[in-house]
């Protein structure tokens, strides 16, 4: 399934990713505002969304550092979409939900 | 174009290319926005964090390395920060802390004290003890969380800072176990305390009513009863007192004696009691007291000591019994035996007279039955003389008129002339006399002979049976001591307490003895007078041993 590339129009691919556990990080500095509001929509997203089936971990680069070094940031506050793969990444506060949305690839 | 690839592959890496362009573009757009803070970046020595927006940094490292745990959380109670301590402290991971519902860290016990807490926190700055779960060892975790409003751009946050009380807590619970223990100890101290009380209360009221019943029977019986501390401090006297001298319950004891004792008794009164409390044996004494019409009667005046558990004086226990009356029925009985006797010595003396001159008649020879009954009548005369001279005596005690004329005499001569005159008098009985050394005392010779032969005629009188009668004289210390022994009937103790009284005489039907009971009375009376103690040891049925002694010259 990994090496699977995610086809458009596809309605099992669809229905794939409907189904799919999505795991997700998100990359914050401390209380920020803008990673306050990150979290507050990401957390939101989550709920509406993917309700029962995401893993969502929300790293605080100042206190962990270390989980930064690993994913090669450029920005925070940044959202990974760590599975399903392909991986993709998200930079901002998640305000724009159908952004978000299409980012990650959720049906709205 | 690679035309060699299948179009769906094309259309997929066109569809990929197209997300990262849309990733890049995204990613510009948000730095362009100022939704993003810090860019980070790989330096040369590794990784590299560029914040665009400085956050207030000091108080950022102060909250991320303070002891408490901090948690900012928004309306929906979802933490949107929290410090690594309060991950620790719940034992999860910090990624898996941020984004999530607070309430579910906190422990099932007391989720409803939260929501009143939070609740609370949001309308205005509180504080509350609220019990988290630790999900390592899942025992609750006591915690303080003091909330406080937070303005962010976007509406108001909650922070919340926790404080783990558990080493508090164990110093309280230890401390409380230490209060508790203190508690039991005070409370088994308040148990002993009330028993103690309650004891205590016992034994007063046990106290109260051993008084009242003193009292009551002190105040009940004839007699008239006083108390006195162990150095003669009168501290009581019974209700006959005040009825007897008149005198008002108010007037301070100490003032009573020398209101109500004779002038003549008093210095003598105060010396014996005086001497009594410092020998510690039973006082005695016959004095007058004076009764509210003013008149004196004698009283009999006796005081016991009544001594603690340790043998300890605590009290002296003394009463006084009116003996007026029979002291004066005494003088008036004592006057009639005083007369009788003088009027008995008389007609005695002439009756002694015409008998001798009846013996000594020679104008004509006596028929021998006349000569046998004159001797008779003789014999009777004698034991008669005998007798009235002892009343004689007693009267002359009494009135304190016994004359003495006192010489230095051998009182083991006296005692051997005596014991050759007993041999004479009681042939059937063997006496011996032991000892005999010279002993000198200052004494009337006739009235000592008097007790000698007293007591030799009273053992005589009570050992019928065992003839064997046994006298020594020796000396002990300044005292010469004369004992004359027998193995007759003996004397109980109680009579040996009475038998130096006045007409007391061993009563025992199967020895009829003669004689008025005043023989030891006046051999007591007379050693007295000689400065001098008499005495008797003797057992019921073994026989008796009377013993004076005299002071050496």
């Amino acid at each position: 399934m990994s090496e699977q590339y995610i086809v458009p129009g596809d309605n099992d691919d669809y229905i794939d990713k409907n189904k799919a556990m999505y795991s997700l990080r998100l990359f914050v500095t401390g209380a920020s505002p803008n990673s306050i509001r990150a979290i507050a929509n990401t957390k939101k997203m989550c709920e509406d969304h993917l309700n029962g089936r995401y893993e969502l971990e929300i790293i605080d680069i100042y206190q962990q550092p270390e989980m930064a070094e690993l994913e090669q940031l450029l920005a925070v506050p940044m959202l990974m979409r760590r599975l399903p793969l392909p991986e993709r990444r998200l930079i901002g506060d998640m305000s724009d939900l159908n952004k978000v949305l299409t980012g990650l690839e959720i049906k709205a | 174009m690679d035309a060699q690839k299948p179009y769906e592959q094309l259309l997929a890496e066109n569809r990929e290319l197209q997300y990262q362009l849309a990733e890049a573009k995204d990613t510009i757009d948000a730095i362009r926005n100022g939704q993003v803070d810090a860019l980070v970046v790989k330096g040369k020595k590794g990784h590299q964090l560029f914040t665009l927006k400085n956050a207030d940094q000091t108080y950022r490292v102060f909250i991320e390395k303070m002891a408490e745990g901090a948690v900012t959380i928004n309306r929906e109670g979802i933490i949107l920060y929290s410090n690594s301590r309060f991950a620790k402290l719940i034992g999860i991971p910090l990624e898996k802390v941020i984004g999530e519902s607070f309430a579910l860290f906190v422990d099932d016990s007391n989720s409803k004290e939260y929501e009143k807490l939070v609740r609370n926190g949001w309308k205005e700055d509180c504080k509350g003890e609220i019990m988290f779960s630790d999900t390592v060892t899942n025992k609750p975790i006591p915690c303080l969380l003091s909330c406080n409003i937070l303005e962010l751009d976007e509406g108001l946050a909650l922070s919340i800072i926790i404080t783990d009380l558990t080493s508090q807590r164990e110093i309280q619970s230890q401390l409380k176990l230490k209060n508790e223990q203190l508690e039991e100890a005070r409370s088994i101290t308040e148990k002993l305390n009330d028993e103690l009380e309650v004891s205590v209360k016992e034994r007063t009221l046990e106290l109260f009513d051993s008084r009242e019943h003193f009292k009551s029977l002190a105040d009940n019986v004839p007699q008239m009863i006083w108390t006195s501390l162990p150095d003669g401090t009168v501290n009581f006297r019974s209700r006959q007192w005040y009825e007897f001298t008149g005198l008002d319950v108010s007037e301070p004891l100490e003032n009573i004696r020398g209101l109500i004792s004779h002038p003549e008794d008093i210095e003598e009164n105060n010396r014996r009691f005086t001497a009594a409390l410092k020998t510690k044996q039973p006082f005695m004494m016959e004095s007058r007291v004076k009764r509210k019409d003013g008149t004196y009667r004698w009283h009999l005046n006796r005081a016991v000591p009544m001594r603690n558990e340790t043998g300890e004086i605590t009290l002296w226990i003394g009463t006084s019994t009116d003996i007026d009356d029979q002291k004066r029925e005494m003088e008036k009985k004592d006057e009639f035996i005083g007369i009788a006797s003088h009027e008995l010595k008389t007609p005695l003396t002439s009756l002694k007279g015409y008998l001798q001159l009846i013996s000594g008649y020679k104008k004509e020879p006596l028929p021998a039955p006349v000569k046998m009954f004159v001797n008779k009548a003789n014999e009777a005369l004698g034991k008669l003389q005998y007798l009235v001279n002892d009343l004689l005596d007693v009267s002359k005690i009494n009135a304190g008129k016994l004359q003495y004329q006192m010489l230095v005499i051998d009182l083991a001569e006296l005692v051997e002339s005596c014991i050759n005159n007993a041999r004479h008098i009681y042939p059937k009985y063997d006496i011996k006399n032991e000892g005999g050394a010279k002993m000198l005392v200052m004494g009337n010779m006739e009235r000592l002979e008097q007790v000698m032969m007293n007591l030799v005629s009273n053992s005589v009188k009570y050992s019928k049976e065992n003839k064997q009668i046994i006298i020594s004289t020796t000396t002990s210390g300044n005292m010469a001591k004369v004992v004359v022994t027998d193995f007759g009937i003996g004397l109980s103790e109680s009579q040996q307490n009475k038998i130096f009284e006045r007409f007391y005489r061993v009563e025992d039907k199967k020895f009829m003895s003669s004689g008025l009971g005043m023989g030891l009375y006046i051999c007591a009376e007379i050693i007295k007078d000689h400065n001098g103690i008499i005495g008797v040891n003797s057992e019921l049925g073994k026989g008796a041993s009377f013993y004076f002694e005299l002071p050496l010259v």
